[in-house]
C-alpha cells in the first residue's frame, strides 16, 4: 500500500490570484450589494487576490479607480446600482485607462445591457448568481490574456 | 488559462476519470433497466444526465474524440427523451455498443494514447436512430438511399437544414471579402457553436464580436450583427475575419468556455477554391455539406474531431497534443494511486480517534515527569537512608559499649528509636506516589490499546468499499454472456451494500466473474434442457453477499443442472488427481472441480473451459486469505460459497516457536491444535502420520521444511492443524506461543519465492516473525504425495 499515493496533495497549485512573482492581483468591487460585494471577496480573497476596495455605486467606483490607478489590475463591476448604472461608470473607466480590465456582473434577463458592456470593452460577463468556479475561471482568464 | 482546464492537470484527471466510470456505470445500468421497462422516463433521464456530464467533462480535459462521440450519443438519448423513437432491443444493443466505445476510448486516454479502434459504425447507427430511421448492419456502410433531405432533427452539428442555407455565402460574396482584405492578411471563416446551457446563451454571439474586433477586421456576420444583438440565441455565428493572426491564435482568442462550445476557422481560399469542383447547383460550400449531411457520418466524425474543442486549452495543435500526452503517459501512470470515496463522517471519526491519542500522548508525558519526580525523591531519600546507614555503622561500637558497660538495653531501644526511627518510614512517600503513577500508567496504557484498536478500526473502515462496486458489473456481463448463449437468466444480486477493504474488492472481481460465467455456461441449462427437466425456462443466478464475524461471505448460486459426482470422480481419477481406490465423500468430489486441469465441460466454448480453470479462482481467492467451497446437487444447482476477510493487512495469527523462530500462522487456516508424545507418530509409506479421532492427518515438521536446527527430545511435541476445505495437514512445532493481531508486512520480491512463506510481521518486541502460507504448504505436501503415487504407479 502506498500511502502517498492514496493521499494526494492538494496545495501544489498555485492560487489563481497571484502573479507568478508571488504578487497578489488587485481587485476593485464595484456593487450595491453588501452581500454580492462580500461573496466576490470571499471567493477572491480565498484564492489569494487582494481585494484593494469596494464602491458601492457607479459614481464612487470611477472615483475609486482614479484614485487607485495604476495599482488596480481589475474591476468588477454591478450592472443596476444607484446614481450611476453600471454601463456609465465602464465607460468612464475605460475613457480614463483604455486597457482597463472590467468584469461585469450581471443578473439574468439583462441580455442587452451586458451585451452593450461588452460592444464598450468590459472584458467579460459573470452571471448572477455567483458560481465560484465559473467567477474564478472568468476573473483569470481576464487577467491571463 | 486557468488552471481548472489546465489539460494535464492530473488532479483533475483523476477526478475526471473517477466520475467518467460512474457515469458509464450509470448509463449502463440505466439502459438495462429501460431494456425492462421502455417506458421508465427516470432511467433515461438518469442516462441522459450521465451523458451529458460526461460529454461535458470530456471537453473540458480536451478529449475531443469522447465528446464527440457522446454528443451523438446524446442526440440519440434526446430522441428517446422526447418519445420519438420507442426503445426496443436494438436501441439497446446500439446504445450498450456505444458504452464499450466510451469505455474503450477512456481507457486508451488513461493509457496515455488516445482510441484509435472504428466507430464509424456504431456512431453511424446513433445517428440514423436519432433521425428516427431504423438501423443498418453495423458492418455495412451506408446504403445509398437514404433520404436526400436531412430530417428536421438536429444533426450532430445542431445545424437544421434551413440555417444550412442562411449560412451559405455566394461566391461572388467571397471574393469581395477577400478583395477587402490587406497585404499579409487572410479571410477566415469562423464558425462559432455557442453553449445552449450557457444562461445567458444569447449574449455570446456579442461577446466573440467584441473579442474579435481587437483581432482583424471584421467583414461580415451569419447572421448579422442586429440580429445578433437581438435577445435570441444563435447556436451557431459564423465570423468572416481579415486578419494576420494564425488559426490557432484564432481560435484562442475567440474560445471562452461556458459561452462556446466549438470553433471552426476555416480560410476562406480554402472554401471558395471547394466551390469550383462542385456542381453548379448546389450552391453551399463542399465542407459545409460534408459536415451537414447527416448520412456521412465518416466525415462527420473528422469534422468533430478536427475541430477544437474551446473548453480547453485550445492553442495546441492537434498531433503536439497527442504526442504531448503519450510522452506523458509513464509518470502518470506511475503517480496514480487508485481514487477512494469515503463518506466524510468516517474521516471525522478518524479525526476524533486521533485527537484521542494526542491526549493519550500528553497523559503520557505527564506520567513521565511524574516518574522522574519520583525518580528524584527516591534519590533524596536513598542518600538520607546512606547517611543514617554511616552514622549507624560509624556509631555502633559505642552502642556496643554502652550495652557493655551496663546501661539499660530498655533506653538504649529508645535512644535508637529516636536517632532512626525515621528510616523505616523514609520511603513511604515514595512508594505512595509511585503507586499512584504506576496506577495511571496502567491506566493509560489501557487506554491506548483501547485508542489503538478503535484507530485500526477506523482506518479499516475508511478502505471499505460496498461491494455493489464489483456487483453493479454483473447485470451487463450476464445480459451479454445469456444472449451468446441463449439462455434465459434472471440475475438476483443480493446485500451489495457489505463493505469489504477495497483492496479485496479489487481483487475480487476476477474470480466472481469466473464463477458467474461458469455457472452461466456449465450450470444454467438452455430453455428447451430446463423445460425437459421441468424447471421454469428462466434460469435463476443469485449473486449473493454478506457479512459473517469478520468474515465476508460471496454466495454464487444457481438452479442448473448442477455438479454431476461420478463424472467428476471418472475426470479425476483419469487425470491421476485421485487415486482410483480412494473413497471421496461427495464434499470432497465437488471440491476437486478447483484442480489444475479440470473441466467437466466436454468442450471448450468461448466463455469458459479455456484450461484456465476453477483452480485460478481457489489460487486468487486464497491469495486473498479466503476460502471457496462448493456445494451442489444434481439437478438442482450448484453453489459457489466464498469467504473472505475483511481486510488484508491485519490478521489474526497463532505465533508457534520452532528452535528459536517465532512463525505466525493465520488463525482462519488453524483447525486446531494438539500436544503429543513422539510415539503418537506413526509412519505410513515413508509418511509421519498420526490419528485425530477418526482422521489420519499427515504430518510436517516445520524444522525439517525451513532446516532449523532443534532438540528432538522434547517429552511432548505441538501439533498445530490447519487445512483449507477438505485438506488438513499438521504441522509440528516446539510450541505455542498464543494468539495475536499481526500486521503483514510484504516480503521484497526476492524472498517471495521461499514457498511456505506469506510474508512478514514485526512482534511487540521488535523481532521479525515469518507468516506460514498454509495453502501453499499443503499444495506443497500434496504434490509430493501425487509425485511419490505416481512414481509407484510407474513402477
Amino acid at each position: 500500500m502506498k500511502t502517498t499515493s492514496d493521499f494526494p496533495t492538494i496545495n501544489e497549485r498555485t492560487p489563481d490570484g497571484k502573479r507568478e512573482d508571488g504578487a497578489p492581483y488587485r481587485v476593485l468591487v464595484v456593487d450595491d450589494s453588501m452581500f454580492v460585494t462580500k461573496q466576490i471577496g470571499q471567493i477572491l480573497t480565498s484564492e489569494g487576490f487582494d481585494v484593494v476596495a469596494t464602491a458601492t455605486d457607479g459614481l464612487e467606483g470611477v472615483e475609486k479607480y482614479k484614485e487607485l490607478y495604476p495599482n488596480v489590475d481589475l474591476v468588477t463591476m454591478d450592472i443596476t446600482m444607484p446614481r450611476m448604472d453600471g454601463v456609465s461608470a465602464l465607460e468612464k473607466i475605460v475613457e480614463f485607462d483604455k486597457e482597463a480590465r472590467v468584469v461585469m456582473i450581471s443578473a439574468l434577463g439583462k441580455q442587452d445591457l451586458v451585451k452593450k458592456s461588452l460592444m464598450l470593452g468590459a472584458r467579460n460577463y459573470i452571471v448572477k448568481p455567483l458560481d465560484r468556479k465559473k467567477v474564478l475561471e472568468r476573473v483569470v482568464s481576464v487577467l491571463k490574456s | 488559462m486557468s488552471d481548472y482546464l489546465d489539460p494535464n492537470n492530473e488532479e483533475l484527471l483523476k477526478d475526471f476519470y473517477s466520475e467518467a466510470q460512474m457515469q458509464v456505470e450509470a448509463m449502463e445500468q440505466n439502459i438495462l433497466a429501460l431494456e425492462d421497462d421502455p417506458a421508465d422516463q427516470d432511467a433515461i433521464d438518469e442516462i441522459f444526465r450521465a451523458a451529458h456530464t460526461l460529454k461535458g467533462g470530456s471537453a473540458t480535459v480536451q478529449m475531443e474524440e469522447l465528446s464527440s462521440f457522446t454528443h451523438q450519443l446524446e442526440d440519440l438519448l434526446d430522441v428517446i427523451r422526447s418519445g420519438r423513437v420507442r426503445i426496443d432491443g436494438e436501441q439497446v444493443d446500439v446504445l450498450l455498443a456505444s458504452i464499450d466505445v466510451i469505455k474503450s476510448m477512456l481507457e486508451a486516454r488513461q493509457d496515455g494514447s488516445t482510441y484509435d479502434g472504428d466507430y464509424s459504425a456504431i456512431a453511424a447507427n446513433l445517428e440514423v436512430l436519432a433521425n428516427g430511421g431504423s438501423m443498418m448492419p453495423t458492418s455495412v456502410s451506408p446504403p445509398p438511399e437514404l433520404p436526400s433531405t436531412p430530417s428536421p432533427t438536429p444533426s450532430s452539428l445542431g445545424l437544421s437544414a434551413g440555417e444550412l442555407s442562411s449560412h451559405a455565402l455566394s461566391e461572388y460574396e467571397m471574393l469581395e471579402m477577400a478583395e477587402v482584405a490587406k497585404e499579409g492578411e487572410s479571410v477566415y471563416r469562423i464558425r462559432v457553436h455557442f453553449d445552449e446551457s450557457n444562461p445567458m446563451n444569447s449574449v455570446g454571439g456579442i461577446q466573440i464580436f467584441a473579442r474579435m474586433k481587437d483581432l482583424g477586421q471584421i467583414l461580415r456576420t451569419m447572421p448579422d450583427f442586429d440580429a445578433l444583438y437581438e435577445d435570441v440565441y444563435h447556436p451557431v455565428v459564423d465570423y468572416f475575419l481579415s486578419t494576420s493572426k494564425s488559426e490557432e491564435e484564432l481560435i484562442q482568442g475567440v474560445s471562452i468556455s461556458d459561452v462556446t462550445t466549438e470553433v471552426l476557422v476555416s480560410n476562406l481560399e480554402n472554401l471558395s477554391t471547394g466551390a469550383e469542383s462542385l456542381p453548379p447547383s448546389v450552391p453551399s460550400t463542399p465542407t459545409e455539406v460534408a459536415v451537414e449531411k447527416p448520412q456521412i457520418p465518416e466525415e462527420d466524425l473528422h469534422a468533430d474531431v478536427s475541430a477544437v474543442n474551446s473548453q480547453g486549452d485550445a492553442a495546441l495543435p492537434k498531433e503536439t497534443e497527442g504526442s504531448k500526452s503519450s510522452s506523458k503517459a509513464p509518470s502518470k501512470r506511475d503517480g496514480g494511486g487508485s481514487i477512494l470515496r469515503v463518506d466524510s463522517q468516517r474521516i471525522d471519526n478518524l479525526l476524533n480517534l486521533v485527537s484521542e491519542s494526542v491526549i493519550n500522548k500528553a497523559t503520557f508525558n505527564q506520567i513521565s515527569s511524574q516518574f522522574s519526580e519520583i525518580q528524584n525523591e527516591f534519590s533524596s531519600a536513598t542518600v538520607v537512608f546512606k547517611e543514617h546507614l554511616k552514622n549507624l555503622s560509624e556509631a555502633f561500637p559505642q552502642w556496643l559499649d554502652a550495652l557493655q558497660t551496663g546501661r539499660p538495653a530498655k533506653e538504649l531501644k529508645e535512644e535508637f528509636l529516636n536517632e532512626y526511627g525515621e528510616l523505616s518510614s523514609q520511603y513511604d512517600r515514595f512508594e505512595a506516589d509511585f503507586k499512584s503513577t504506576v496506577a495511571s500508567f496502567k491506566n493509560t496504557a489501557a487506554n491506548l490499546g483501547r485508542n489503538t484498536s478503535d484507530l485500526h478500526e477506523a482506518i479499516l473502515r475508511i478502505r471499505m468499499v460496498p461491494i455493489s462496486q464489483i456487483f453493479s458489473r454483473f447485470p451487463r456481463l450476464v445480459r451479454d454472456l445469456s444472449k451468446s448463449l441463449d439462455k434465459k437468466i434472471d440475475l438476483i444480486i443480493e446485500g451489495e451494500d457489505t463493505e469489504l477493504d477495497k483492496s479485496v474488492t479489487e481483487e475480487l472481481l476476477d474470480p466472481l466473474m469466473h464463477c458467474v460465467r461458469n455457472s452461466l455456461d456449465h450450470g444454467i441449462e438452455t430453455v428447451d434442457e430446463r423445460r425437459k427437466a421441468g424447471k421454469d425456462g428462466m434460469g435463476r443466478l443469485l449473486l449473493k453477499a454478506s457479512n459473517e464475524g469478520n468474515m465476508i461471505v460471496i454466495e454464487i448460486a444457481d438452479d442448473g443442472a448442477g455438479i454431476d459426482v461420478d463424472k467428476v470422480r471418472q475426470k479425476a481419477i483419469d487425470r491421476g488427481i485421485i487415486h482410483p481406490s480412494k473413497v471421496l465423500t461427495d464434499i470432497e468430489a465437488y471440491n476437486l472441480i478447483f484442480e489444475p486441469g479440470f473441466s467437466t465441460a466436454g468442450e471448450v466454448t468461448n466463455i469458459s473451459g479455456r484450461g484456465v480453470g476453477l483452480d485460478v479462482v481457489r489460487k486468487q481467492i486464497e491469495k486473498l486469505n479466503g476460502s471457496v467451497t462448493v456445494w451442489s446437487k444434481l439437478g438442482e444447482g450448484t453453489r459457489f460459497t466464498i469467504k473472505l476477510p475483511l481486510t488484508l493487512a491485519i490478521i489474526q495469527g497463532l505465533l508457534v516457536r520452532v528452535g528459536t523462530e517465532v512463525y505466525a500462522i493465520p488463525i482462519t487456516s488453524v483447525v486446531e491444535s494438539h500436544r503429543i508424545k513422539p510415539e503418537d507418530i506413526n509412519v505410513i509409506d515413508n509418511y509421519e502420520v498420526f490419528n485425530v479421532r477418526e482422521d489420519v492427518i499427515s504430518l510436517l515438521r516445520l524444522n525439517k521444511l525451513f532446516r532449523i536446527d532443534t532438540k528432538d527430545d522434547a517429552e511432548y511435541n505441538f501439533i498445530v492443524i490447519v487445512g483449507s476445505g477438505d485438506k488438513k495437514m499438521g504441522l509440528m512445532v516446539d510450541s505455542l506461543i498464543g494468539e495475536e493481531d499481526v500486521v503483514i508486512k510484504p516480503l521484497k520480491d526476492r524472498y517471495t519465492n521461499s514457498p511456505g512463506i506469506a510474508g512478514a510481521t514485526i512482534l511487540g518486541d521488535g523481532t521479525v516473525s515469518l507468516i506460514i502460507d498454509v495453502s501453499q504448504l499443503l499444495e506443497l505436501g500434496v504434490r509430493t504425495e501425487q509425485e511419490a503415487r505416481q512414481n509407484r504407479i510407474v513402477q
